[in-house]
């Protein structure tokens, strides 16, 4: 299945990339960020999820299909399919 | 008196009506009476989503330029967090020091640097006290953000009683860095200059028809995009001496907006961020609707990922920063300016919150100084 992508930064650390291909039909948002953190290649490793995997670091803001994953009922166990659309944007504490 | 009541221009030699900006417009603020676009000021939140997509750039925000240095003794910049990460991105090594940024600045013709970061953590502090002590209604609406929160003023009215009633981290910043700078000079705050360096149109309107206050303690604001070049060019002599970025000593590792669960009488801050101004609305329009939002702080940006997503920010600095991690790591690491007892102490006098009473904003448009124009 094909997952699109977007983001402010660059996904996998020297490139970016507007979509991922999985062997899968479906896949948890948490597992896709596990995916992609795996493949990035930044020097310090740039944690998506929190200590206790239930949600993602406060620097994270990420829409899937649109809308905002706090408000999606399962969160980061959010089921994404063929198609979806996964927004990433990374705001520095204090982004003002 | 207002020099101007919106950031947001038309250059009407350049626009060719073609409509592209009236279709952008979250708050259907623009129409072509004659062919050209017209901004309607009692509907426009200076969000900025008309600048960038407008083909013929010809819509710009009005801002301040370094020639108003003069009209103050004593200058001081306020560094908005999200220059700070520009410029990092653009450094040879991946990252600068609070004291080439400074230097930069003074080359400039500033007096001083005052980080906006260090305000958004005494605001931050007074926020989530509100939530403790349960004075406003929840969750709350931040205001550091003045476009979405002019939006909730404009389209939301009946929202209003959840935004925090506390100065925006511009506001804030302005006034401890008066305090601080007069205190240090023997200068009146009056003498002082504080000049705001911004990534958005909305912060310029922000200063000159204020929503929390009655009257703004910033002077000027300047807008990123017009000193960017030149502080790129004197940070990049200093950068390129540089082997390694270095990250500060974090022993403690910074509080604030990112910091985890703050206790709050047996469970956490349930924070929530929403970012792109469609996004917002849609958000808002639920809450209006009277949708129960499971959050007790919900951070509202216009921009589609906060500040970096800005107007008159160049370019999105990090879509080409091969190494966020040490960035976002660096921030992480930094050391508050104020303790926790100055925070105390600060939320209990009451310093910074808001008493304005916040109304719709006036009508009519008066004359305008003589400002720059960002395309």
């Amino acid at each position: 299945m094909k997952i699109n992508l977007k983001s402010n930064y660059l996904l996998l650390g020297s490139v970016n990339i507007d979509s991922i291909d999985l062997d899968v039909t479906e896949i948890t948002l948490k597992e896709l960020v596990r995916i992609i953190s795996s493949r990035s290649t930044t020097s310090a490793s740039l944690e998506y999820l929190n200590s206790d995997e239930t949600k993602l670091q406060p620097v994270f803001e990420v829409h899937v299909n649109g809308r905002i994953l706090d408000l999606c009922e399962k969160g980061v166990d959010t089921i994404l399919t063929d198609g979806d659309t996964v927004d990433f944007y990374l705001e520095p504490p204090y982004g003002g | 008196m207002s020099r101007y009541l919106h950031s947001i221009m038309v250059d009407l030699q350049k626009c060719e009506g073609c409509a592209t900006c009236v279709n952008e417009c979250p708050m259907s603020a623009i129409h072509l009476p004659d062919g050209k676009a017209v901004v309607m000021d009692e509907r426009c939140i200076d969000c900025g989503q008309c600048m960038g997509a407008c083909p013929q750039r010809a819509i710009g925000a009005v801002t301040d330029t370094l020639e108003s240095l003069s009209e103050h003794a004593y200058k001081i910049a306020l560094l908005a967090p999200s220059l700070e990460v520009l410029l990092d991105c653009k450094s040879p090594s991946g990252s600068i020091s609070s004291n080439d940024l400074r230097r930069a600045f003074l080359n400039l013709g500033f007096d001083e640097v005052f980080e906006v970061a260090h305000a958004a953590r005494v605001v931050t502090f007074i926020v989530e006290k509100h939530i403790e002590e349960r004075k406003r209604q929840t969750p709350l609406l931040t205001t550091s953000c003045p476009a979405a929160l002019r939006l909730v003023q404009t389209r939301f009215p009946g929202l209003m009683t959840h935004t925090a009633r506390v100065l925006s981290p511009m506001e804030v910043a302005a006034r401890l860095a008066k305090k601080t700078a007069a205190g240090k000079t023997g200068l009146s705050i009056g003498q002082m200059g504080a000049f705001f360096i911004s990534p958005c149109p909305a912060k310029v309107t922000e200063a000159d028809r204020p929503i929390l206050t009655e009257r703004s303690a910033v002077d000027r604001v300047i807008g990123i995009d017009h000193i960017y070049g030149t502080l790129v060019g004197q940070l990049a002599e200093k950068g390129s001496r540089k082997k390694q970025p270095e990250l500060p000593d974090g022993k403690e590792p910074e509080t604030g907006t990112d910091r985890l669960a703050q206790k709050v009488k047996g469970g956490g801050i349930r924070r929530l961020k929403v970012s792109g101004i469609r996004t917002v609305m849609g958000l808002l329009e639920e809450m209006e609707r009277g949708r129960t939002v499971d959050a007790d702080l919900i951070e509202l940006h216009a921009c589609a990922g906060g500040c970096l997503g800005g107007p008159l920010i160049p370019k999105n600095p990090l879509e080409k920063t091969a190494d966020v991690g040490l960035l976002i790591e660096k921030y992480r690491r930094r050391h508050g300016r104020y303790d926790d007892q100055y925070l105390l102490n600060t939320y209990r006098k009451g310093t910074f919150e808001s008493t304005a009473l916040a109304g719709p904003g006036p009508t009519g448009r008066p004359e305008r100084d003589e400002c720059v124009v960002s395309p």
